[in-house]
């Protein structure tokens, strides 16, 4: 089979090339196999992840307006506005949550924006006492967009009831004020620093743990597989459970928008593996697309029925299942589980095209690994 | 492009580890593969101390017989007491101190379906809300209760003439035992991991690598079971096909006994010789083994499901009683369940062939064309 005899001539080049001095760790294009991994990594900082975050920060600044109005005039409208504002930045939000490198991975920035299920028990004590400090990781579930939720959509059953939250009690205001500058200041460290990081993440283009390249292909897939399967899918329907976890779906308080914003993150794991342009339009699905995972692989597959196409196809089938669920994962939990197992299914099915064949045929190394066994 | 998967799956070790270690040479990739000499028994030592080690297999082997039991006793447990057996690993009369069970293992392979757990839950309150109550009365169509057989058996059936226990038992042949074994521990990702599994820095007397131990829990799936921890001394890992337990094992000796004579040696040396592979760091030599494990595992299930299936077929053609065909049908119906788990079907294959079975009244309805059409279909995808 061609397939075959291709993987020995791959393996042979690889060999050949790792026992080279690898003394050019910044200026190397190539791993061995021809393909510009440096036009790679321009497309990526350049063309999806630079743009990706100032966007996401457009609307985190849009939703500290709404947030601002809402507090200094308490509302069902000024309510709305500030739900409708951070729908809309939790949606931006699902594009950028992959990119765990650089001062993100060091700041643990998505632990800070997206940790749920939110704690509104520690958030009403955090309130009470006013004393917190939210970069503290003893917050890591009080603060982010779940926390948000819950102040805008958790706490209390009506609207009035919870617009009176904030007319008597200003201490709510202030953590609702706190949680979005928190928010946006960290965004703020993460987007300065992309400003010089830029060049360093563009010039590690080689094949070693600590290159852009396997770094930012583990951070991909460890997302896919953690961020999205795990957290959006698996946790809730009850996979690492004994028994279903509906409350620990993502926008649990708001309750009908879990599903919105896994569409975004699998439309951004697509975008990201075609190398798609960020479009600050998130519902435009054409434009350009410049090197990323889908044009590596055919690089170094010539078959026509190719690896790439088995994971477009896979896209397509999760897309699918998903867009059978409902709006309000927490329903679908309840009500019709199996569905949700079926859409995970085809999630996990992705998971192992990414991290066995895909890492495969880009000859990158996992780094991490589960840690399950007897 | 399920083919497409194990393909790829055979060429991930060289990738991996495919850097010219320069500091410590663990891997020697030039070696050659006669070099490696599997021993006479599945015994490994590091300074003189075993490093052989899969109590965790033999605890849920022995967790799922005793779950098996009690589906056999009438008003065994409650619904929530058999699944707190099964996902807790605990309210035996046993006393587990492993910390172990059986449902975090049911199709919990990276390749296996979510959907399928759910399955092996609901069979308990079938059992405990239809079978348990109508125990001793005799069913009929649409009715669960006791089947006698024109020899005498009795059973305990649904409905639809579906025994829950061999449901159970069977379904987790493929579902826990085979599942665990080739897709999970057996695996080149799994043993590989993230390229550092096979380290033997600083191990002293009797302790193992990552990947040595993986290996030895998928042994433990098939060699793990005994019955030591209650007085007994049957044992498993004593041999090549001893037999005892009731998965797979079981049925390796059946089919070394019957239809295919010599298969728990070519088995039991595979895992021999690819336990001795990865001591050697022959990860070609370790992967083609678990390809002749994988190849092996897969034929039982696939035999066992044609097997049950077309005697009932042919019992039913023969004119007999309908009831005779219950026992192997359910049977039949968990190695059906099992063989998604096999390279051989998908998880929606398995779920039509599963509907097909329990159609209109199930078991008390079902044709022999339909069963025979069942077997061409599981012969022409296995080869058997």
């Amino acid at each position: 089979m061609d397939m075959k005899n291709y993987y020995y001539l791959f393996a042979f080049f690889l060999v050949l090339s790792s026992c080279e001095p690898d003394e050019d760790d910044h200026n190397s294009d190539y791993n061995g196999d021809g393909f510009d991994r440096s036009e790679m990594l321009i497309n990526w900082a350049d063309n999806i992840i630079i743009p990706a975050y100032d966007e996401f920060n457009n609307t985190l600044n849009e939703l500290n307006t709404a947030i601002n109005s809402f507090i200094s005039n308490p509302s069902i409208s000024t309510l709305d506005f500030a739900s409708d504002a951070w729908l809309n930045s939790y949606k931006y939000w699902q594009h950028v949550e992959m990119f765990d490198i650089g001062l993100a991975e060091v700041i643990n920035y998505k632990g800070k924006m997206n940790i749920y299920p939110t704690d509104s028990y520690l958030i009403d004590q955090n309130i009470e006492s006013g004393n917190y400090d939210l970069d503290n990781n003893n917050n890591f579930d009080s603060r982010g967009f779940p926390a948000i939720d819950y102040m805008l959509h958790g706490l209390a059953e009506s609207k009035d009831d919870i617009i009176n939250n904030y007319i008597s009690d200003s201490s709510h205001s202030q953590y609702l004020s706190d949680l979005v500058n928190n928010m946006i200041s960290n965004t703020n460290l993460i987007i300065d620093d992309w400003d010089s990081y830029r060049d360093e993440f563009v010039s590690l283009s080689s094949n070693t743990a600590t290159s852009s390249v396997n770094k930012m292909t583990n951070d991909f897939i460890f997302y896919f597989e953690k961020g999205f399967r795990a957290n959006k899918f698996g946790i809730p329907a009850g996979i690492f459970s004994s028994e279903p976890l509906p409350n620990t779906v993502e926008a649990f308080y708001k309750k009908d928008v879990s599903k919105e914003l896994a569409i975004q993150a699998l439309k951004a794991s697509r975008n990201f593996f075609i190398g798609k342009f960020f479009n600050y339009d998130l519902e435009v699905s054409s434009g350009l697309v410049g090197p990323s995972f889908e044009a590596y692989i055919d690089y170094l597959y010539s078959d026509n029925d190719n690896l790439s196409d088995l994971i477009q196809t896979q896209f397509q089938e999760a897309e699918s299942k998903l867009s059978t669920l409902n709006n309000n994962f927490v329903y679908q939990i309840e009500n019709d589980n199996i569905s949700m197992l079926q859409t995970y299914d085809a999630i996990q099915a992705m998971v192992v095209s990414f991290k066995v064949d895909m890492l495969q045929a880009l000859g990158v190394s996992v780094d991490y690994v589960d840690a399950d066994g007897d | 492009m399920k083919n497409f998967f194990y393909l790829s799956l055979l060429f991930v070790s060289p990738f991996i580890f495919n850097s010219c270690d320069t500091d410590d040479d663990d891997h020697d990739h030039d070696h050659d593969h006669d070099v490696v000499v599997a021993p006479a028994t599945y015994s490994f030592e590091r300074d003189g101390a075993s490093t052989v080690s899969f109590s965790g297999q033999t605890c849920r082997l022995q967790m799922a017989k005793d779950i098996y039991d009690l589906m056999n006793d009438a008003d065994g447990a409650t619904v929530s007491e058999f699944l707190t057996m099964f996902n807790e690993g605990t309210g035996f009369d046993f006393a587990y101190t492993c910390g172990k069970n059986v449902g975090g293992k049911t199709a919990a392979s990276p390749t296996a379906s979510s959907t399928v757990k759910t399955q092996f839950e609901d069979m308990f309150t079938v059992l405990v809300d239809e079978v348990y109550p109508n125990w001793t009365s005799s069913a009929s169509i649409g009715v669960s209760g006791q089947i006698t057989t024109s020899t005498g058996s009795t059973y305990q059936v649904d409905g639809k003439g579906l025994e829950i226990d061999q449901a159970f038992i069977k379904g987790l042949m493929g579902a826990m035992v085979v599942d665990q074994m080739t897709n999970n521990y057996l695996t080149p990702s799994k043993l590989d991991g993230d390229g550092t599994t096979n380290n033997t820095d600083g191990l002293g007397a009797g302790e193992y690598t990552d990947m040595e131990h993986y290996w030895d829990e998928g042994y433990g799936y098939l060699y793990g079971y005994n019955n030591e921890h209650v007085g007994g001394s049957d044992n498993n890992a004593n041999g090549p096909a001893e037999g005892h337990g009731v998965l797979v094992n079981k049925y390796l000796k059946k089919l070394d006994e019957g239809s295919h004579p010599g298969i728990a040696n070519v088995v039991y040396d595979a895992f021999k010789l690819g336990r001795a592979a990865i001591v050697a760091g022959d990860y070609d030599l370790r992967d083609a083994q678990a390809n002749i494990i994988r190849e092996h595992m897969d034929k039982i299930i696939a035999q066992k499901a044609i097997d049950y299936l077309s005697g009932a077929a042919i019992t039913i053609e023969s004119g007999a009683p309908r009831e005779d065909t219950f026992h192997g049908l359910s049977e039949g119906y968990g190695f059906v369940m099992s063989l998604q788990f096999t390279s051989y079907f998908s998880n929606s294959e398995v779920n039509s062939m599963l509907d097909q079975m329990m159609a209109g009244n199930g078991f008390w309805d079902i044709s022999a064309d339909d069963l025979n059409s069942m077997v061409g279909q599981i012969e022409s995808a296995s080869g058997l």
